[in-house]
């Protein structure tokens, strides 16, 4: 395995303020099994993460609701 | 007596499928106090045992920088439950490890489910679970939720742990320093009562990480613990060894025989290359509106045959001239002329609600995440946007979970840019009557515009709001599906529903409204009519695009909904959606009608869009300022087409 | 072998891009097997990485026209529908279509045992 500094990182990642994940990858030669160990890392940093799998809000919280309360489909959505 | 057992694990594990397993029916809903976040708790029992399990908020950290995370935060501090079951996907073992190492941190009964096992098998892979055990002291398990295997195993450890009355604990070795720091935030914060729920080791090391609990210190101990040592250095320690520790523990426990891959893992890696991914999305999406056109076009021309049959055999059958040409020409010719639109807007969403649910558009939002960083976005926003090619109102809503106020900020006042689907009748019509041979070209170029405005605007926007953090980073890729039949066809209803509802309500007033407009004063003189005056009112702004006063009373009642353009030409042209791609070519060229498409692009959010940026905002300021902002830029951009575009063709 | 392969679909994908623009005047097959060109060129680039580039390559082309195949097979029941309505334009099968999705469907079959028999020998 190759040693990597956390610190380092974290001083790239505040000095490029856009880097994105796979240039980060890129630059340190992160695995993607070191990249699933360092995410939760950077958050002590205050260096955050979003998913983007759910974007779409639930009908809870959803100002048009009735268009959303489909079976199945628990979707904010007109 | 009954044991309080609290289950949780990453987003997406399986995490509720051990949930619904082990307490099958016996479960209810509520809501964390003050939160809105949703608490699942169910009963079993087990071995003449009851138990209570509490399904505790998906996460990746208990860093508190989330409601969620807070959430099981306190509850851990608050409950001090009798056992603690962490999921962990084993195919992402390292992910979960990081969780379940801050819980040992807090000297917490805890036990480790290595579920979906069954997915290990089938890669080839193997978990040393006996090294996971020795490492970290704690019971370890593998589990299938979908194969229901490895449940008893389960079971029976959370019956040891909860009786136990000795619990087994988890001893760290940390650097020395680190130790030394623990040792002396302990014997300051001895009197300090109201540390008195927290093991004061975790305290410590949560002091050093993040210090989510600083008001648990006055300013006096404040300064006394920063005093201990170098703090920041401390950190850089106390994490780096995290961050060994957890990439070995990982690294040691998974046993590879033979190379794994899938399907998803050969798509992704194509996918989701810097330059094929992109050029294959914008494909997909080429491809999608070419469906539109031509899977719709047979219906939507019969839809309005029938509407022109049943205007014809209506005409001349009222006595009252007025009301006559109400129905026929205005309700009938303008709303049913928005109604031939029906099966494009059902074809689009369809094919729409293919990518987003297959998960292909998460994909591409992954893919461009390094370009719209370069606008201050992430590839989070990006989805957004493309919800945004549905309806405004959600997209907007959407932004709510962004965490940078900038971007977010950037984001509600662009959105309205991202061409929403009430335009597409609009579209539809003028590309029918200008573009017909080059339609989902012509229909592609203007929603790969609309992104580049919202990119252009949000930074934009962004020169003008000062603040310097992060933009966060975007990960998880959710897996590729094949989207049910039954999904799509609800995601398809219920985006369709809408545009039906509106033709009912909104377009069926414009319209009526329109009529009397045009067929007063002079019932057969429709020049000298209001609508006419309302549209030549605004002439000397327009008429060197090319547009006429029919054009601008269009747009100007376009406000009220988008949809409302293509009925107002209907009514105005006295015409529906055959004849009136040939009443247009008669009153526009095409390069007029080329930059009037981009005017409609970017101009006017419509009132429920406004709404929303109120409520988002919290201010008419900015609904204000958004109301005006579009149609400016969306007369800078048309006008720029029309003359750039004049000196090409 | 995965080599050939890949300079098989590049060759082929090349000429079915240049026959649309010729034969049908259809440019948005053209600039679809223009892509299924460009992710067989991009084979070659080895990725020293990832073991399965090159199957990945065969396989995200495959599913391409896969999907290219589907999307034909709409567009000539559009046709017809089209034509049963209006009684105009006779609907016509592009068969280059049809024959590339029999030829990518062979080399995907074949693609996939390969890449089962790469995984097992290490």
């Amino acid at each position: 395995m190759i040693f990597m500094v956390v610190k380092d990182i974290v001083k790239y990642i505040n000095n490029e303020k856009s880097v994105d994940l796979n240039s980060l990858k890129a630059r340190f030669k992160i695995t993607d099994s070191q990249m699933s160990v360092l995410i939760p890392i950077l958050s002590g940093y205050g260096i955050n993460y979003e998913k983007i799998d759910k974007v779409t809000p639930v009908c809870a919280a959803c100002p048009v609701k009735q268009n959303c309360n489909m079976k199945g489909l628990n979707k904010c959505g007109l | 007596m009954v044991y309080e057992i609290a289950i949780i694990g990453n987003p997406n594990v399986g995490k509720t499928s051990i949930f619904n397993i082990l307490t099958g029916s016996k479960q209810y809903v509520a809501n964390w106090p003050g939160v809105t976040v949703e608490k699942k708790v169910g009963n079993f029992s087990y071995k003449n045992e009851k138990f209570k399990l509490v399904d505790l908020p998906g996460i990746y950290s208990l860093s508190s920088m989330s409601e969620d995370e807070r959430v099981a935060r306190d509850f851990f501090i608050n409950e001090n439950p009798d056992c603690i079951v962490v999921v962990a996907d084993s195919l992402n073992l390292e992910r979960s490890m990081f969780l379940a190492l801050q819980l040992l941190e807090m000297n917490l009964p805890v036990i480790l489910d290595l579920n979906s096992i069954d997915e290990v098998k089938e890669k080839g892979r193997k978990i040393n679970i006996e090294y996971i055990e020795k490492t970290l002291n704690i019971p370890v398990v593998a589990t299938s939720a979908k194969e229901q295997t490895g449940i008893t195993d389960l079971l029976e450890n959370i019956y040891k742990v909860s009786k136990s009355s000795v619990k087994k604990t988890f001893k760290i070795n940390y650097p020395e320093r680190i130790e030394n720091f623990c040792q002396k935030f302990s014997e300051i914060n001895s009197n300090n009562s109201k540390l008195a729920n927290y093991n004061m080791k975790w305290a410590a090391l949560n002091y050093l990480e993040n210090n989510s609990l600083n008001n648990l210190f006055d300013d006096k101990l404040t300064e006394k613990i920063n005093n201990i040592d170098i703090l920041p250095e401390l950190k850089d320690i106390y994490l780096q060894w995290k961050f060994d520790f957890l990439s070995k523990l990982a690294e040691n426990a998974t046993i590879a025989s033979g190379r794994d891959w899938s399907f998803r893992d050969l798509l992704d890696h194509v996918l989701t290359h810097k330059f094929l991914g992109l050029i294959i999305y914008i494909l997909a999406l080429y491809m999608v509106f070419s469906i539109t056109f031509t899977v719709a076009a047979p219906f939507s021309d019969l839809l309005d045959m029938l509407f022109s049959s049943l205007g014809g055999w209506l005409d001349g059958k009222i006595p009252i001239d007025w009301l006559n040409s109400l129905i026929v020409d205005g309700i009938i010719g303008g709303v049913g002329g928005v109604l031939v639109f029906v099966p494009q807007i059902f074809v689009l969403f369809f094919f729409m609600g293919f990518l987003e649910e297959s998960g292909y558009l998460p994909r591409a939002a992954f893919l461009v995440d390094k370009i719209v960083r370069k606008f201050g976005l992430s590839g989070r926003s990006f989805m957004s946007i493309i919800l945004g090619f549905g309806c405004s109102v959600p997209a907007i809503m959407s932004t709510k979970t962004v965490s940078n106020k900038k971007e977010r900020m950037a984001l509600i006042l662009s959105i309205p840019f991202a061409s929403c689907s009430a335009r597409l009748p609009v579209y539809i019509v003028l590309i029918a009557a200008f573009f017909q041979n080059y339609s989902a070209l012509v229909l592609l170029s203007i929603y790969l515009l609309s992104i580049l405005m919202v990119l252009f605007s949000s930074k934009l926007i962004q020169k003008f709001i000062t603040q310097t953090e992060n933009i966060p980073f975007t990960i998880e890729l959710p897996r590729f599906r094949m989207p049910g039949l039954k999904n799509l066809g609800f995601y398809t209803w219920n985006k369709g529903k809408h545009f039906l509802e509106k033709a009912g309500t909104i377009i069926l007033l414009s319209t009526i409204v329109i009529w009397v407009l045009s067929y007063f004063p002079a019932s057969n003189d429709i020049e000298h009519s209001y609508a006419a005056a309302i549209g030549k009112s605004i002439a000397p702004i327009t008429s060197h695009l090319g547009w006429d006063w029919k054009t601008n009373t269009a747009m100007i009642f376009g406000v009220t909904a988008k949809e409302v353009i293509v009925s107002t030409y209907s009514t105005l042209l006295n015409t529906n959606e055959g004849n009136l791609a040939a009443g247009l070519s008669q009153i526009m060229t095409p390069l007029s009608a080329f930059s009037l498409l981009i005017f409609i692009l970017g101009y006017v959010p419509c009132f429920a869009t406004l709404g929303v940026i109120k409520s988002e905002t919290g201010s008419w300021k900015w609904a204000v300022f958004a109301f005006f902002y579009t149609t400016i830029i969306a007369y800078i951009l048309a006008n720029a087409v029309y003359y750039i575009g004049g000196l090409f063709l | 072998m995965s080599k050939i392969t890949l300079v098989f679909i590049s060759v082929f994908s090349f000429i079915i891009s240049f026959a649309n623009i010729f034969i049908y005047n259809d440019y948005f097959y053209s600039v679809s097997f223009f892509v299924v060109f460009l992710i067989g060129v991009f084979g070659f680039y080895k990725n020293n990485n990832i073991w399965f580039h090159e199957s990945s390559h065969i396989i995200t082309s495959g599913i391409i026209v896969f999907v290219l195949g589907g999307y034909e097979v709409f567009n000539y029941f559009s046709q017809w529908l089209n034509y049963w309505m209006t009684k105009e334009d006779f609907p016509s099968l592009n068969w280059t279509i049809v024959i590339s999705f029999f030829v990518f469907l062979f080399i995907f079959l074949k693609e996939k045992k390969n890449i089962k028999s790469k995984s097992v020998k290490n």
